[in-house]
């Protein structure tokens, strides 16, 4: 079994493609990423080294049998039970599991109010042409009511992602972590 | 009902308050995964002293199961939940086994002595017109006017009367601003700010719950606590 554990953090700024390539005989991550983050979105590019991989004659075909999406309780993923200052920022990570051909991205997304946003998988697609499987978070708003003001607390909500395909898994993903940005307003126009 | 849709400022500016070794309202904490403002001191009938902050970040069940979840505060254990009223969206940390100290004085709002809240001192602040200024994790200092008065409970039981006034107010907040203590200033010989309410969320406007009814409902005659 080959599992490989790439792990990137969310930056404030773009950046370029950084390698990070380790030697084949450590048990170090290993791959290329890139990030950017922009105040409407988000997005990580997780890369299997294929170096570490042994190629088959297969290797083009592959294909999505299987997703699921969870939210997770911020308990479930920091053993304190809070998380610590610097992880209040958009994350992700990815395992890639080719025995069970299965690939699982753990992530969190920097959020706002509990009560007016709800996050989803609103895509999990992989390329026929570059073979590239593309992720998308979408943390979404919805607007407050007088029963259901939007609360103001500033949240990270975890998630997790299983992908299942077959006969083998991508060597890239691109998670992309991105918002509804508008907020709706009520200005009340009728005379008291 | 006119609907009209604004962009939402993105930022990752804030106030400075991350983290103080003293803490006083205005300064950010983490609870359940969340970033929240600590809201007002209150005295407890043997002396000792606890801080407030917002309940719903724990979620909107009506419970008060979190009694014991860990408050941090700048990546350091605070204190506990020792108390909630989840209906009036507040929570109380009992600090003391942790090695903070906490202090009344609000964070970044200057020019003040911070004065005992008493019945009569609400009930001739609280009304509409009335001039505030809260102190947030995100926006820091911001000051408006309370524009509505009326009875309302925001934390679990929305459709149930609680007896506490919500004051709907034209303030500027952000994400991380709830808790954020609101407060008005009084006259007595001297100009004091007194706790106005903690900052729940927004609709059209800012909604905070009453300092005013918290007070009434555990504090005042009860002799439950008392907001220094």
């Amino acid at each position: 079994m080959c599992r490989r554990s790439v792990l990137l953090t969310g930056v404030s700024a773009v950046t370029g493609l950084s390698g990070c390539n380790t030697s084949p005989n450590t048990n170090e991550p290993t791959g290329t990423r890139s990030e950017t983050d922009t105040p409407d979105k988000f997005t990580t590019i997780l890369q299997q080294s294929p170096t570490d991989t042994q190629v088959s004659s297969n290797e083009a075909r592959r294909e999505i049998v299987d997703t699921n999406f969870e939210v997770v309780e911020v308990s479930d993923r920091f053993d304190s039970g809070n998380p610590p200052p610097g992880v209040f920022n958009h994350h992700a990570t990815a395992n890639f599991d080719e025995s069970n051909r299965l690939i699982t991205i753990k992530g969190r997304v920097l959020s706002g109010s509990k009560s007016c946003r709800k996050l989803s998988l609103s895509q999990s697609y992989l390329s026929p042409k570059t073979q590239i499987l593309s992720v998308v978070v979408f943390d979404d708003y919805l607007p407050p009511t007088e029963e259901r003001p939007c609360t103001l607390e500033q949240s990270i909500i975890p998630y997790i992602v299983d992908i299942e395909f077959s006969p083998n898994i991508p060597r890239e993903i691109q998670v992309v972590h991105t918002k509804e940005t508008r907020v709706h307003k009520q200005t009340n126009t009728t005379s008291s | 009902m006119k609907e009209r849709v604004e962009k939402l400022e993105y930022t990752d500016s804030n106030c400075g308050n991350e983290y103080d070794d003293t803490v006083n309202p205005g300064i950010a904490v983490v609870s359940s995964g969340s970033i929240t403002t600590a809201s007002w001191v209150v005295d407890m009938p043997d002396g000792s002293q606890r801080m407030l902050t917002c309940a719903h970040q724990f979620g909107a069940a009506c419970n008060t199961d979190i009694v014991g979840e860990v408050v941090d505060q700048g990546g350091q254990k605070f204190g506990e939940v020792e108390m909630v009223a989840p209906e009036q969206d507040w929570l109380m940390i009992d600090h003391r086994n942790d090695g903070r100290s906490i202090n009344s004085q609000p964070y970044g709002v200057g020019g003040y002595t911070v004065g005992r809240l008493s019945e009569d001192m609400c009930a001739d602040h609280q009304s509409q017109g009335t001039e505030l200024v809260k102190s947030g994790y995100k926006t820091c200092e911001t000051r408006g006017t309370i524009e509505e008065i009326f009875k309302g409970s925001y934390g679990c039981k929305t459709t149930v009367d609680t007896g506490i006034d919500v004051l709907s107010c034209d303030i500027e907040n952000g994400q991380g601003d709830s808790g954020s203590p609101l407060m008005h200033d009084f006259f007595a010989g001297a100009l004091y700010t007194a706790f106005g309410g903690i900052l729940h969320g927004q609709v059209d406007r800012a909604r905070f719950m009453s300092g005013y009814g918290i007070y009434n409902k555990y504090g005042g005659g009860n002799e439950f606590a008392k907001f220094t």
